[in-house]
């Protein structure tokens, strides 16, 4: 006798879906939506029901939480699943788990928890690992079962994200793990508890699991708080329409999603293959106190290619992708369908039905034993995010192309964000243990859009709720103190219409007894994403350390704290010693008066820069956004000031920006040549390491890749660099 | 109460709620008697639909501006002068001095580019955009200076810099001046020197202009929220001040003695002295919940949800327990700012909610955008609205809407409704049915997740429909809901305008502080605790005492109300506690009754399973409330008449249509029905400035205060 509907085991059940999908084409065998035929209103009234449900869980329960990811940042989603795992209804957040909570629900049921350790009213269910639902560790999942007279016919579920793991390096996401023992804790798809209260060993587990136990313990309540929420409300929202009517609900709502996805993908998207890349460089050879096994330059390499069927479906493929690594961005099938989502919900499913009927139209290729399918089980997933980012701003671009091929140009979105981590972690003079990432990132760069700029300051591609956050909040978390938060002349990613504006962070020391700091980014070595149309790409990031100066001498010296990229400059004219600049770093060694800094990137540009209007290239000026030299370098557009105002000489701009299109011209040369010099430099292997190594991963993992990338290049068959 | 003309009364209060299409007046006289009227807002010069909205009002009584002004005691001015110089960006030119580094912070707004957007547009990046920032950047100037969170000051104040700054914004003419400095609310020392150097050089200049700093207007954690208030103080604020201004002189032009009041985001009453005068930026609305917690006082109905339905918006309020909930950080116009104010959760759900049908997915789209005082087709909007469904359906009378002052187009609304219905395959009735329905839902689904959010159970709770729009649709969106009573009153359109005519005189203040009681009895801890809050109350309500002494109220008329802002610790967020206590005098049975009070609070909310004693109870801030009350409207009783509505009331009769039928409909006039009457449905109940419509298997019953109690 099994828990789920009508005596059936949850087995039986996800069997079944899955079959009626096959045999049918719709799913869980619905060809007839015979409640929304019947009575829209009523069904359109249902759903709202169930998303309410899911957004007040939301609402409500960031209160209980503790860390600013949650509170501050609103860094959690709450879902409503049906028996077999599916996603019905969730609130907004972060949208990458629009599907992840549905495989964790999917994971108990294939592994028979329903009989061992068994599945009651009451019970909790939590994971972060990423062979179970999670996106890296710092993403925590709970799920709880939803019983009605006696049967199991729906799942509650809420992730948050934490900002401490209790890994070697502090922070949420631990930049230098080269396998999954040094990610920090792990909740391997367990049961925590029964009767809606968690175990009290895994409450001990969790006070010593990392070096913020107070944070990780509410946010775990507030999970269960925002999940029993939502349990209660179904059970209210059954009582209201009846169990006949949910059980059906639930079901045609997922099957309409489905029909809502196809129907938009239709009407919006150019059917074809679309395709591009990502590269990635984990520049970990020159860190120090990172483990032998990781102490290399790595490259990652992966092709992409979305394909737009006819029949209003995504196939998206990796072929080619390179080999997973000793690195903490290797990626598994869950991940990639969080990256996937993010991505998708922003663009094409946002006014539809946001669940899994959306998810059935989509297919994704992942070559086991790449970096976006690693095969090794103990693979590092803690920066998942590092891979995923460029992947599926890659993937938006693609998207956006689509989109713009319909003539929908006010939905061309370049989801291309380039993120930066900084990691702090130590004790401070009062002896307080603190530890955590600091997570503004969270309102970065977009790029641009074909009828706008990007944004400045407030997107972030995994949480469409952009937020970075008030300093004078997190400066309680630990002995920073914030002396800059301001764009950076230039920090975009020219165009037409341009990238979002970067901006840097720099912090004051204060307060320390011993501290540390870890940062990584995208954009090192290598551009993450390209612009479109002639739009630019967004800047590389980058970190800086000033240490040994007296911060009074420097005060008297510029009259405040220098914190902009011209102080810094001079500062390391003057001090090479003492002003590090770096990216990817570790520094274990900060010391009270020394200033670190993040200088994050912009996002990437729209159409070529020259036909910017020259009225928002002064009014960048203004903003402090931009240079002139750079107004002038890349715009042609001349500013001058008048009697106190700036103004835009057009007579000037015109003739700058006609001698600009010349050298151009002059600049060019025919694509056989450049094929040919660039063939004459794959033949000499005359490429960096790290990128050779890549190359020849894709070309021994993919016979697809090898075959295309030798006739590309006219290469023999069996070439390796 | 009266509705009807009396001669010879002996006017009080005026109580006035300027929205931004309509100005609502209320006068009460001494007797609490009160009558009502309205007139179109003049947003250049509210001083003029202010006079005008009396001249009508007072007419029903057979008054004129000069017979009535020198009876009146207090006048109250709920105004929209602040947040519409914010919507449509016609404020000061501002000049801000900030904390060096954070000169962009203006432009970056925390990266709150989706604050006001719905559930679809959230996720929809594409549409995400900043606000028109209210300083432009080259007003902006970086001063050297940095305290931290203890208060220590890590870098000096660079003279200098400010001197420059203050200098460079003479120059640029501005004319406000906002100081934000980070950690002011800690040390507000920075910013006072800063903001004393700045007036040196105005003083030079001979410039007069408003110099606000943070520390003055919100002082309270988070710099981008106190950021967005001090700049909305200098940006906006004052304008309101300058029309409140010119309110109270054509007051007195014609006798008025007193003051002009107007009213805080909190519910309180303020004199157009106080200086936070932004906390007055929304406020209408507020008159509502507050007259909502007046009549519950007299019904002896403590718990209470408030729904206001008009054009636009479908807002909803609770008070628990007699107790009106207060937050403290709430986004208004995009911005999210420190404001104390009543907690109201909107949604676009109003009778002007445009409807629209999105041709791939054949789904229903209500709103956002409104028609406002156009109607909808049936008017001079030119889409089709919920008040056009309303129209075809029977429920409003296109003869009478408005009193009659405006006549809708029947048949417009009807083609209208058919374009739809024709793309959804179904019958014209049934579309423009089913389309209400889906407000109503919405609006059901909201009152839900308002209650439910915090834990509470309908079953506990009287609901109050007012606004326009609210007897119009209450039988929908309270459908199904188990709610203990449901009441609207004769004067439901015009009830923000009562409720602000209900106001105390108060001032709330706030004040950051550091208390901790750990776990278990640590004694040393809870009395050192003990004293930083009884100091801190003390401090708040001597400041309160000061300043109301000042507006010329008798110190021994100020009562106190004190509140703990507590949460276990690590939290980030706290709930605000009523202090059962008012000093903490036992450490033993003062902090348990303290902490048993929070423990409630946080289990009316959350689960058990959300409890956190372990970790101890931090309070980080504390606020007292200092109040004086002030004559309301007395709210008459009549004896009771018949069941039977009297023949006079008796207009006729109409179709309307509900649940797939039409049903032949009697109607009424509101005005003419008696205390003790009883109407079952179907029923329409016209009014001037609304309708209540009874659907069938209804009723309703005026009580002896003509309340109309809906079953």
């Amino acid at each position: 006798m099994g828990i789920g509907l009508k005596g059936r085991s949850l087995k039986e059940l996800l069997e079944e879906s899955r079959e009626l999908y096959e045999k049918t084409g719709y799913y869980y065998g619905m060809k007839d939506l015979k409640l929304k035929d019947e009575d829209p209103f009523k069904y359109e009234r249902f759903y709202w029901r169930m998303v309410s449900a899911s957004i007040s869980a939301r609402e409500t329960v960031k209160y209980i939480a503790a860390s600013p990811t949650v509170r501050e940042y609103m860094e959690l989603i709450f879902g409503i699943y049906t028996p077999e795992g599916d996603a019905i209804a969730l609130s907004t957040g972060i949208m990458v788990h629009v599907h992840t909570m549905s495989s964790f629900i999917k994971y108990l049921i294939e592994n028979d928890y329903e009989n061992d350790p068994g599945i009651k009213e009451g019970d909790i269910f939590v994971t972060n690992e990423t062979w179970s639902g999670g996106v890296h560790t710092a993403d925590i999942l709970t799920v709880i079962p939803i019983f009605h007279e006696g049967q199991l016919i729906g799942w509650a579920g809420g992730v948050t994200h934490e900002l401490e793991v209790g890994a070697h390096e502090h922070g949420s996401m631990t930049i230098f793990a080269p396998e999954r023992f040094s990610e920090g804790h792990h909740v391997s798809a367990e049961k925590v508890g029964e009767n809606d209260k968690f175990y009290k060993h895994y409450m001990l587990r969790l006070k010593y699991a990392t070096r913020m136990p107070n944070e990780l313990i509410l946010d775990e309540k507030a999970r269960l708080a925002g999940c029993i929420l939502i349990r209660e409300e179904v059970k209210k929202i059954i009582e209201e329409f009846g169990f006949e009517y949910y059980i059906q609900a639930i079901r045609e709502v997922i099957e309409d999603g489905r029909r809502e996805f196809i129907s938009r993908l239709k009407e919006r998207l150019v059917p074809g293959r679309y395709r591009g890349y990502v590269h990635l460089a984990t520049p970990f050879k020159d860190i120090p106190y990172i483990h032998p096994i990781a102490r290399r330059d790595t490259f990652i390499h992966s092709p992409i290619e979305v394909n737009i069927q006819r029949e209003g479906r995504i196939r998206l493929s990796f072929e080619g992708a390179s080999k997973w690594g000793y690195f903490p961005y290797n990626c598994t099938p869950s991940a990639m369908d969080g990256g996937l989502w993010i991505a998708t919900v922003q663009l094409l499913s946002y006014d539809g039905k946001v669940n899994d009927g959306s998810h059935l139209c989509v297919e994704q290729e992942l070559p086991r034993g790449s970096v976006v399918n690693t095969d090794f089980p103990f693979a590092a997933t803690s920066i998942t995010w590092g891979f995923l980012i460029p992947a599926y701003a890659v993937y938006g671009m693609l998207i956006s192309i689509g989109l713009f091929s319909r003539g929908y140009l006010e939905e061309v979105f370049l989801p291309s964000a380039g993120n930066s981590l900084m990691n702090f972690g130590g004790v401070d003079i009062q002896g307080e243990i603190g530890a955590f990432s600091v997570f503004e990132m969270a309102a970065n760069q977009s790029g641009a859009r074909a009828i706008l700029d990007g944004i400045d300051c407030g997107y972030a591609i995994w949480n469409p709720e952009a937020d970075q956050g008030n300093a004078e909040l997190y400066e309680y978390l630990g002995p920073i103190l914030w002396v800059n938060r301001r764009f950076i002349p230039d920090a975009h990613g020219y165009g037409m219409y341009r990238g979002g504006n970067g901006w840097a962070s720099l912090w004051l020391i204060s307060g320390a007894l011993r501290y540390t700091l870890s940062c990584y980014g995208h954009g090192v070595k290598t551009g993450y994403i390209k612009g479109l149309f002639g739009g630019y790409p967004g800047p590389a990031w980058f970190s800086i350390k000033i240490s040994g100066l007296d911060i009074s001498d420097l005060i008297k010296e510029f009259g405040h704290i220098p914190t902009s990229i011209s102080e810094i400059q001079r500062l390391y004219r003057k001090y090479p010693n003492n002003v590090e600049i770096s990216r990817t770093a570790l520094w274990a060694d900060l010391k009270n008066g020394d200033i670190v800094g993040l200088f994050y990137t912009g996002g990437t540009g729209y159409g070529d820069p020259l036909d910017r209007d020259p009225q928002l290239v002064k009014e960048d000026y203004i903003n402090g956004v931009i240079s002139l030299e750079t107004a002038e370098k890349v715009y042609g557009v001349v500013i001058e000031r008048e009697g106190g105002e700036w103004t835009v000489n057009y007579d000037e701009t015109r003739r700058l920006r006609e001698e600009k299109r010349r050298e151009r011209l002059d600049r060019g040369v025919p694509v056989k040549n450049w094929w040919l010099e660039e063939r004459e430099r794959i033949l000499k292997k005359e490429l960096p390491e790290p990128i050779k190594e890549a190359y020849n991963q894709s070309l021994e993992l993919s016979e697809r890749f090898k075959e295309e990338f030798t006739e590309f290049w006219n290469l023999p068959r069996e070439f390796r660099f | 109460m009266s509705l009807n003309n009396s001669l010879g009364v002996n006017p009080e209060i005026i109580a006035i709620d300027a929205g931004g299409t309509m100005t609502d007046c209320i006068i009460v006289d001494s007797e609490g008697n009160f009558i009502d009227g309205k007139a179109l807002t003049t947003p250049e010069d509210e001083s003029i639909s202010y006079m005008e909205a009396v001249r009508d009002t007072a007419g029903l009584w057979g008054l004129k501006p000069e017979t009535l002004f020198p009876k009146v005691v207090s006048i109250v001015y709920s105004g929209t002068t602040a947040l519409n110089a914010l919507l449509m960006r016609r404020g000061k030119r501002v000049g801000l001095i900030i904390t060096k580094g954070f000169e962009d912070y203006p432009l970056m707004e925390r990266g709150l580019v989706w604050l006001g957007y719905s559930y679809y547009d959230r996720l929809h990046t594409t549409t995400h955009i900043h606000n028109p920032p209210l300083v432009s950047r080259d007003m902006v100037y970086g001063v050297s200076e940095r305290i931290n969170n203890l208060g220590d000051i890590i870098v000096p104040l660079n003279i200098d810099d400010v001197r420059y700054a203050a200098e460079e914004l003479c120059r640029k003419k501005a004319e406000a001046i906002a100081i934000v400095f980070l950690y002011s609310y800690i040390n507000p020392a920075h910013e006072e020197r800063a903001k004393e150097i700045v007036m040196e050089v105005l003083n030079k200049y001979n410039v007069e202009i408003p110099v606000v700093t943070s520390n003055e207007v919100a002082p309270i954690m988070r710099e981008y929220s106190r950021l967005n208030s001090t700049l909305i103080q200098a940006y906006a604020s004052e304008t309101t001040r300058l029309h409140m201004a010119r309110i109270e002189v054509s007051s007195r032009k014609y006798g008025y003695k007193g003051r002009v009041y107007t009213m805080t985001a909190y519910g309180s009453l303020v004199s157009i002295d106080y200086p936070r005068f932004y906390e007055t930026l929304v406020s209408g609305p507020v008159g509502g919940i507050l007259g909502a917690r007046y009549i519950g006082s007299i019904l002896n109905l403590r718990n209470i949800v408030t729904s206001d339905m008009g054009g636009t918006s479908f807002d909803v309020g609770i008070i628990k327990e007699g107790i009106i909930p207060i937050v403290r950080e709430p986004d208004i116009a995009r911005f999210r700012l420190n404001l104390p104010a009543i907690l109201l959760d909107s949604i676009p759900g109003g009778t002007g909610m445009v409807v629209r049908v999105d041709p791939i997915t054949k789904r229903i789209l209500l709103g956002p955008e409104s028609a406002g005082s156009r109607v909808g087709v049936s008017f001079e909007f030119d889409q089709l609205t919920i008040s056009d469904c309303d129209l075809i359906l029977g429920y409003l009378n296109p003869d009478y809407f408005l009193g009659g002052k405006v006549m809708l187009n029947k048949e417009a609304a009807t083609k209208a409704v058919a374009e739809v219905s024709e793309l959804l395959e179904k019958d014209i009735y049934e579309t423009a049915y089913g389309i209400v329905e889906i407000l109503h839902s919405r609006c059901r689904d909201h009152i839900y997740s308002v209650l439910l959010g915090r834990g509470y159970n309908p079953l506990d709770f009287t609901l109050m429909v007012y606004g326009g729009g609210g007897p119009l649709h209450m039988w929908g969106f309270t459908e199904n809901i188990p709610f203990k009573n449901i009441i609207t009153f004769p004067f439901a359109a015009v009830f923000s305008a009562f409720g602000i005519a209900t106001t105390d005189y108060a001032h709330r203040l706030h004040k950051s502080i550091l208390a901790y009681f750990p776990p278990g009895d640590d004694e040393e801890m809870r009395a050192g605790s003990g004293i930083v809050i009884n100091a801190a109350w003390e401090e708040l309500e001597n400041t309160a005492v000061s300043i109301m002494t000042k507006e010329g109220f008798d110190p021994d008329e100020i009562r106190f109300r004190r509140y703990l802002y507590i949460r276990y610790k690590g939290q980030l967020e706290d709930i605000e506690v009523l202090s059962p206590v008012d000093r903490i005098y036992d450490l033993e049975e003062d902090v348990n009754k303290v902490i048993n009070a929070f423990e409630e609070a946080y289990l009316r909310i959350y689960p058990s399973a959300a409890k956190y004693p372990e970790a101890g109870y931090l309070i980080l801030e504390v606020a007292v409330e200092a109040y004086i009350e002030t004559p309301k409207p007395r709210i008459s009783m009549y004896v009771e008449s018949s069941r039977e509505p009297p023949d006079k009331a008796f207009k006729g009769e109409r179709d309307a249509y509900f649940n797939g039928k039409w049903h032949v409909t009697p109607l009424y006039e509101m005005g003419l029905l008696e205390a003790g009457n009883r109407i079952n449905g179907p029923a329409i109940i016209e009014h001037p400035t609304t309708t209540l419509v009874i659907p069938p298997e209804h009723g309703i019953r005026f009580d002896r205060y003509r309340f109309i109690w809906y079953r």
